[in-house]
């Protein structure tokens, strides 16, 4: 027998009326998008995909996340307890990840426990001395557990900041690393100290992992400037810059810095090909252009000039039968040419880029 | 007489038939016709397109009065009792430079710094070293619709999990059931749901992929959509049910 139930019938004219509000929602905060589409924290989360969400700010107590799948999730200053089921969650590389473990490991075995209990309760150098000593125990198979379960319950920032820096050196498995890093910037997101070491730490060890992007998008808009700033650093060295580009581009433009912002053309031009990099690279200061600066046809025609005495020497220094007077010799109609394909490649990043780059010669042709 | 209901036809249909063996054993055949495909809604208005799809279904079976004879299933994952396995070990001696640091480092990012010692020593040593690697060779195809406890099947297309599109089964026997001594009623019912996170929801916008802001907010769209799927009245519990098919068997 045929039936006409089709997918209309379903997804009613109301449900469609809220996708429509909620894809023009811009508050990227979880709880907040909850709200929004009226979900229910006890039963709708159960079995979802929630793969790479963002649980940054967040009260995630009283969720159920049985059966989900989290894999990739982060957040920053993310509150969650035993109220959190994750019962048969697969929580692969998330925030959650880490204190699952820690949890197992110290219920299982109750002297282990006892020496986290220990040494969180040393004074401070003792504390550092100890877990030092621990780390370089060969045969204590679970030190570094130790160690990251004393960062965890010591109340000593002098004493944390050491063993994240101490487990740095002796974390062999960047997974696991990870995983630690992920649960200081959930349960320590206060203590900003403590959070820029994590930040400089996830940047410089894993720039090809896309959680560490995912994070360090989270601390763009942080309220304190360092922490901004050191994101900002890890988002710009970031192996997957080009996908978050869009949303980076303007931050950095609004911005004061224009190390920054340089820095930023240079990772732009770099993905575009050897070419740009080369028209983008401002030789007076030895770094890529501040887009924000007016560029001029001076500016382009010294550009030129250096990227071909540059090549000259280069070529002189491996043929070995040149003249340095031959080198210094650049004619003018080659650095013309040269400025022109500089100015060519340069409005192509800005079409291509978006990259708000303002040229003199265009300004004078408009009056 | 089957009672088939099938909330979604388009997206998942199932059919349930039973056939009787031989009339000396009383046993019967589960016969059941599967279906999944996609399902696409179009909005006109801002020319908004939703696609669902599978990539991973589930059925289950229940029996009353009835159960199930054994080695009957269908898609049963048995693991062979025998697999080959290669052990190779070799010898080699490994010329090292073992460097033992004492890490004493500053902490720079807090107003009290720490310093501790820093030692740095070098040894060279020679250590013989006798490496073993064990290696068991076993190739398994990948069973489409895969027997399970608790009488259910998964249905999968790939081991990636690849969108589910087309007949699963096709009036073949997914296994023999047997009346249970004494029992008066007998009743199959078979049902295929999914869970919410095996569902993939594609979102158009005039043809093109639709650009979500973030990930939050397509794992979020997500589950506004399937919650609605699983019907209006129903109690959504990270499950949808797609189909559910009744047959009262007559002796």
């Amino acid at each position: 027998m045929k039936t006409n139930i089709t997918l209309d019938e379903l997804i009613t004219s109301s449900v469609i009326d809220l996708t429509r509000s909620f894809l023009s929602f811009e508050d990227k905060n979880f709880n907040a998008q909850v709200r929004f589409l009226d979900l229910d924290k006890k039963t709708d989360f159960k079995h979802a995909d929630l793969a790479g969400v963002d649980f940054s700010h967040s009260d995630i107590r009283g969720f159920d996340f049985t059966g989900a799948d989290l894999r990739g999730a982060t957040g920053v200053d993310v509150q969650w307890d035993t109220t959190t089921s994750l019962k048969g969650a697969n929580t692969d590389d998330s925030l959650f990840a880490y204190r699952i473990e820690r949890d197992r490991l110290l219920a299982e075995n109750p002297a282990l426990a006892k020496q986290v209990a220990r040494l969180s309760k040393e004074y401070w150098p003792n504390a550092i001395l100890g877990v030092e000593k621990l780390l370089r125990d060969k045969n204590q198979p679970h030190r570094r557990r130790i160690a990251q379960a004393v960062f965890d319950e010591t109340p000593d920032l002098v004493v944390r900041s050491n063993v994240l820096l101490f487990l740095r050196l002796a974390t062999e498995s960047g997974e696991e690393h990870r995983h630690f890093i992920y649960n200081i910037f959930a349960s320590h997101g206060d203590e900003t100290n403590v959070v820029r070491a994590a930040i400089r730490a996830l940047a410089a060890l894993y720039p090809d992992h896309k959680g560490t992007l995912n994070i360090l998008m989270a601390y763009l808009d942080h309220q304190d400037a360092t922490i901004r700033n050191e994101a900002f650093n890890g988002v710009l060295n970031s192996v997957h810059l080009k996908s978050v580009l869009d949303n980076v581009l303007p931050r950095v433009t609004a911005q004061d810095n224009g190390l920054h912002r340089r820095t930023l053309l240079g990772r732009i031009a770099q993905m575009a090909g050897p070419a740009y990099m080369a028209a983008a690279l401002d030789s007076d200061v030895a770094n890529f252009l501040d887009y924000t600066e007016i560029i001029s046809a001076r500016k382009t025609h010294s550009m030129a000039q250096n990227a071909l005495l540059k090549e000259k020497y280069a070529r002189i220094a491996r043929s070995r039968h040149g003249k340095l007077e031959e080198g210094l010799n650049v004619k003018e109609s080659e650095i013309n040419k040269r400025a022109a394909e500089f100015q060519r490649l340069l409005k192509n990043l800005r079409e291509q880029y978006r990259v708000p780059l303002r040229f003199e010669w265009e300004k004078m042709k408009n009056r | 007489m089957p009672d088939d209901n099938n909330a979604l036809p388009d997206l998942v249909e199932l059919l349930l038939r039973v056939s009787q063996t031989t009339s000396k054993t009383k046993e019967l055949e589960i016969l059941p016709e599967l279906r999944i495909s996609n399902a696409t809604l179009d909005e006109e208005q801002d020319r908004l397109c939703f696609t669902v799809s599978l990539k991973r279904a589930w059925l289950s079976l229940d029996l009353s009065g009835l159960e199930p004879v054994p080695g009957s299933r269908l898609g049963e994952p048995t693991r062979p009792n025998e697999v080959s396995v290669k052990r190779k070990t070799s010898r080699e001696l490994v010329t090292k430079n073992q460097v033992s640091a004492g890490a004493g480092i500053r902490a720079d990012m807090t107003s009290a710094s720490a310093s501790a010692k820093l030692d740095l020593g070098a040894k060279h040593t020679t250590a013989g070293t006798t490496i073993e690697s064990t290696t068991s060779a076993e190739s398994a195809p990948h069973i489409r619709v895969k027997a399970r406890g608790n009488l259910m099947w998964e249905i999968t297309d790939s081991p990636q999990l690849g969108e589910l599109d087309g007949t699963f089964l096709n009036n073949e026997p997914l296994c023999r059931v047997k009346p249970k001594s004494g029992a008066n009623a007998k009743t199959v019912q078979m049902s295929t749901f999914a869970k919410q996170r095996d569902v993939l929801l594609r979102l158009q916008k005039s043809n093109r992929p639709f650009p979500f802001l973030n990930v939050n907010q397509e794992r979020l769209m997500k589950i506004l959509i399937v919650k609605a799927l699983s019907g209006p009245g129903t109690k959504f519990n990270g499950f949808i049910e797609f189909s559910r098919s009744e047959i009262n068997v007559e002796d």
